[in-house]
């Protein structure tokens, strides 16, 4: 169960300097607000201004004045009407009077606060006509007495005269103050009804705060219950949780434990909080020596801190040490980081996987067993077997009568039968264990089915059946194993010879589209197959039982070993029948078409003709007893007359005592090489000295070409050695290359070369003789305590051998033997036998193999 | 007021009285004081025998600034020893308008004789006009000081 990384994630959101949507509107709102006060602010400075008008006067009682102005003016009048000449006191009442209207008067005309009345058309002219009157009056009051007697009766009407004007001041004053008032009480009103309005929104506004911040107290309490009920149902999961959790602080202490971690390490949590959680759960044998708190345990932090599960080791309380799975994942706390460990005891599950394991090698070591078993007890019972089929061979090369010789037919069938058998058990239990290898060659398709079809051919005629070949267009030359695929192929074939009497057998060979596979058909006309027996067929000791009762013999393991050998090569075997409608079994194998100059099979596969005669007086200076024997035996076979040398020298005095048709050279000799042999020979001007000399190499790189070519060599001949090419050489025929580069696997070659000149048997025994020479010469290199020279020879000697027989790892690793030891270096002597050693089993494998199949190919018993 | 004071003050006027129509006695009375019923005259010169003050300020019934000169009304006060009530001023008009004693102080009510350097005739608003120093406070730019700013000042009574 994997734990969720979140706690730790949380310290991993960046942290930005973000205002959230709350403190958005905060901002908006003291903003708003703030707007209001400045607002207000101005307005009430504005109101300020006009009360403060209000509060200082520009004049006192206009009202008053104006008004007092008309008083005045009939105080005057009345003084005039009540002057008389000759009373001094009346004139000097008048005069006063006079003053005083005539300063009322100047208050009018002079003072700012009556200026816009003043402004007024009929006002001017009023008061204009009432200053001449003033002007006209002055000499006469500041005069004496007398003038001012004798004008009384002028002055009195001018004096009435003026009251109208004084009405028309008075009354423009009064239309203009009271406008003015009416102005003044409207700004007034209109700042403070502003101020007013201000007010009730800056009011509404800390109303809306006051709700807003009472939804926030109300979201507030919200989120702290639902806190608080997260953090009681986390509480409650980690009470509850079956798995031991720990919450440790930045220390390493244990801050919190739960009932599981009680129960899991024996300590109470009275015991274990405030400890060191090294101290109580790490097994004291891992803790970190000389070390205290977190740096005890024996793992990075960082490795294990929020890193998923970790496997480990921990001990309770009573010292019991057991692996536990745990994962740790930190937080922030307001102390600091905290870690939040889930561990669980897995000790169950070790042991479980731990029998597992062993259950497993059980049945796997009981597989293998079983497969030894087989392949053993297959070999033991094969010795014996072959015993009897050499004796009867023999028994029937012998004079027979032919009831006797009608005995011992039977007999070598039912052996051949029986030996068929166990090598089909011998095959499967390689074939499982792995140890197939298949070998890449190039051959021909067409000459496969033809050997199929040749090699069941009397066990058809026998059931009366007719085998058929149907290969257009011909699908030439392949790479591939051509072994297997016969083997493959005569199974199919052979189970339907089986299953069919008095039918046709049709073996139908198609490549596909794309071409990298090839589709054989085996068609039949027998008896079919149930469609519920199409499977089963294919598993081990499955047969059918026929109509025809035990005519059909077999062990059931054909069929099996055929899909085995077709799905090792790349494909697989299907089968397609009804009962009474014959079958069709189609292996489709990976096959892909080979280059004809590639070809050298084609060249050994006809290695079972012998060639024409081609006779030539051959001198063979070869070191190698076997590549020596090998080469006689096939030139012999091409109707050669050979001599032979076995080192340099000795081929070079040869050279130099009669002439020769051609001298096959060896290139790799002691003392004196082929190259330095040839040329001697070409520099002596004895009889050989332009005879063709081709060099015998085991490789060929175009460097050595050019050497040997430069050295005066014809030609090359690359080991080991094919007949065909040897003809071709021979008869100079040019098609045949002399092959520079070699890449395919000599062993079927060889082979084929030596059953086409030394028979079955020779080959049998040559093999045989070369792998046991190499055996026991690795066997001496091993205790070799002598010269590293002497070392090289027998290096040397037993990789031409190798090399002759086609057993490559073999030789390759002698090779490096003898390279050393020409070096004088002998220290890893015994390392390099035992790697020789190795490829020699292996070598040895497939020429037993090789040699197999090829035995058997040819149609003879394959004796061990 | 003790007796005595009252009978000391008595004594100081009459003979003030005396003297300065000994003095003055071709000079015409500007103002009269009244108190409890007596009458005491003054000259120009028996006023500006009181000390003077200046006072420089613009109106609102007269243009630009004035600078009027006289006596001030704490000198009248001090003299009669004017209760809280203050005086009573009378104008030739029949204008009255109590004036308070506060008014009465340094800073105060100036009964301006000259403006401009120039004795106020009775049609320049004199010989006394009872002005205040308007400029230097907005308290007295108000209806009620305005009221109290008597020209052609005739009298004066104090009140009890």
């Amino acid at each position: 169960m994997r734990r969720p990384r979140g706690l730790g994630a949380s310290r991993l959101l960046p942290r930005l300097a973000v205002l959230g949507r709350e403190q958005m509107s905060y901002l908006a709102a003291v903003l708003t607000l703030f707007a209001f006060a400045v607002l207000i602010w101005v307005l009430s400075a504005d109101a300020r201004r006009e009360i403060d008008a209000l509060a200082t006067a520009n004049s006192d009682s206009i009202q008053w004045t104006l008004a007092q102005a008309e008083v005045e003016h009939l105080t005057l009048w009345n003084a005039v009407q009540s002057a008389t000449p000759g009373d001094a006191a009346s004139l000097q009442e008048l005069r006063v009077r006079f003053d005083v209207f005539y300063s009322r008067v100047a208050t009018l005309q002079g003072a700012p606060a009556f200026r816009e009345m003043r402004a007024l058309p009929e006002v001017t002219e009023a008061l204009d006509h009432v200053n001449r009157f003033l002007a006209d009056t002055i000499p006469l009051v500041d005069g004496r007495d007398a003038e001012l007697g004798a004008a009384l009766d002028e002055l009195e009407p001018a004096v009435a005269d003026l009251r109208h004007d004084l009405r028309l001041v008075s009354l423009g004053g009064v239309r203009v103050f009271t406008a003015d008032s009416d102005r003044q009480r409207q700004r007034v009103a209109n700042a403070l009804g502003d101020l007013a309005y201000l007010t009730v929104a800056l009011v509404v506004g800390l109303f809306a705060m006051v709700l807003a911040l009472m939804r926030l107290l109300a979201m507030r309490r919200r989120q702290t219950e639902e806190i608080r009920q997260t953090q009681s149902r986390l509480s409650a999961v980690v009470t509850s949780s079956i798995d031991a959790v720990l919450v440790l602080d930045r220390d390493g202490r244990i801050a919190e434990m739960n009932d599981s971690a009680e129960t899991l390490f024996g300590y109470s949590r009275a015991e274990a909080l405030g400890q060191q959680v090294a101290d109580l759960i790490v097994p004291p044998n891992l803790r970190m020596p000389g070390t205290e708190g977190w740096r005890q345990i024996p793992l990075d932090r960082d490795d294990f801190v929020d890193q998923g599960l970790v496997q480990f080791q921990a001990v309770d309380k009573a010292g019991r040490v057991f692996p536990v799975e745990f994962s740790v994942s930190s937080a922030e706390s307001e102390d600091g980081r905290i870690y939040v460990t889930f561990l669980r005891d897995i000790s169950d599950r070790v042991a479980a996987r731990e029998e597992l394991i062993q259950a497993r090698d059980t049945a796997l070591a009981g597989e293998k067993a079983k497969s030894d078993m087989l392949a053993v007890m297959s070999h033991e019972v094969r010795t014996p077997l072959n015993g009897i089929l050499g004796s009867l061979q023999l028994l029937a090369d012998s004079d027979l009568d032919p009831r006797q010789r009608r005995f011992v037919e039977v007999m070598e069938r039912s052996g051949r039968m029986l030996l068929d058998q166990v090598n089909t058990v011998l095959d499967i239990s390689r074939t499982d264990a792995g140890s197939t290898v298949l070998t890449q060659q190039v051959f021909s398709i067409d000459r496969v089915l033809a050997d199929v079809a040749d090699s069941l051919r009397v066990q058809a005629d026998a059931r009366g059946n007719t085998i058929r070949i149907r290969a257009e267009p011909a699908l030439g030359f392949a790479v591939g194993d051509a072994v297997r695929l016969q083997q493959v192929l005569v199974n199919l074939v052979a189970n339907a010879v089986k299953f069919t009497k008095d039918g046709t057998i049709t073996l139908d060979a198609r490549r596909k589209d794309g071409g990298g596979a090839v589709a054989f058909a085996v068609r039949d006309t027998g008896i079919g197959i149930p469609k519920r027996e199409h499977e089963r067929i294919f598993d081990d000791f499955v047969t059918l039982d026929s109509s025809y009762g035990r005519e059909v013999e077999g062990t059931g393991l054909g069929l099996g070993i055929a899909r085995r050998i077709a799905r090792t090569m790349g494909g697989d075997i299907a089968v397609q029948s009804r009962p009474g409608h014959g079958a069709t079994f189609t292996a489709t194998i990976w096959l892909p078409q080979a280059d004809r100059s590639e070809d050298e099979a084609s060249a050994s596969a006809e290695g079972s003709a012998v060639p024409h005669q081609i006779g030539l007086d051959v001198l063979l200076v070869e070191d190698n007893e076997t590549n020596r024997l090998v080469a006689r035996e096939m030139l012999t076979a091409l109707g050669c007359h050979v001599t032979e040398a076995a080192d340099g020298q000795v081929g070079v005095e040869m050279a130099a005592q009669r002439p020769f048709d051609l001298i096959l050279m060896d290139i790799s000799m002691p003392h004196l090489d082929g190259v330095q042999a040839t040329a001697l020979i070409r520099s002596h001007a004895g009889p050989n000295a332009d005879t063709p000399i081709v060099a015998l190499t085991a490789h060929a790189q175009p460097d050595d070409i050019e050497r040997f070519h430069a050295a005066g060599m014809a030609d090359v001949l690359v080991k080991p050695l094919s007949l065909a090419r040897l003809a071709a050489l021979l008869s100079n025929d040019e098609a045949a290359e002399p092959i520079a580069l070699y890449g395919g696997d000599p062993l079927h070659e060889v082979l084929a070369s030596l059953m086409a000149a030394l028979g079955p048997d020779g080959t049998r025994d040559t093999m045989n003789n070369g792998l046991r020479e190499v055996e026991d010469g690795l066997a001496d290199l091993a205790l070799h305590h002598g010269s590293a020279g002497g070392a090289g020879a027998l290096a040397h000697k037993l990789a031409g051998t190798a090399a002759v027989l086609g057993l490559r790892g073999v030789h390759n690793a002698l090779l490096d033997i003898e390279a050393a030891a020409n070096r004088g270096e002998v220290g890893a002597l015994s390392q390099q036998v035992a790697v020789a050693r190795n490829a020699l089993v292996t070598d040895r494998s497939r020429a037993e193999a090789a040699l197999w199949g090829v035995l058997e190919a040819a149609g003879h018993n394959p004796l061990s | 007021m003790t007796v005595f004071q009252q009978l000391g003050r008595g004594v100081g006027l009459c003979l003030w009285a005396v003297i300065a129509q000994a003095a003055h006695a071709s000079e015409p009375i500007l103002l009269t004081v009244s108190v409890d019923g007596e009458d005491t005259g003054f000259t120009r010169s028996a006023l500006e025998a009181l000390g003077t003050a200046e006072i420089e300020t613009t109106t609102i019934w007269t243009d630009g600034v004035q600078h009027f000169s006289g006596v001030p009304l704490r000198a009248l006060a001090e003299m009669f020893d004017v209760g809280d009530s203050g005086f009573r001023a009378y104008a030739i008009n029949d204008y009255v308008i109590d004036i308070p004693l506060e008014d009465a102080r340094d800073g105060g009510a100036l009964l301006a004789l000259d403006r401009d350097g120039e004795p106020m005739s009775l049609r320049d608003m004199g010989p006394i006009w009872l002005i205040y120093p308007y400029d230097s406070d907005r308290d007295f730019q108000t209806e009620v000081i305005y009221a109290r700013s008597v020209w052609q000042l005739i009298r004066l009574e104090v009140m009890d």
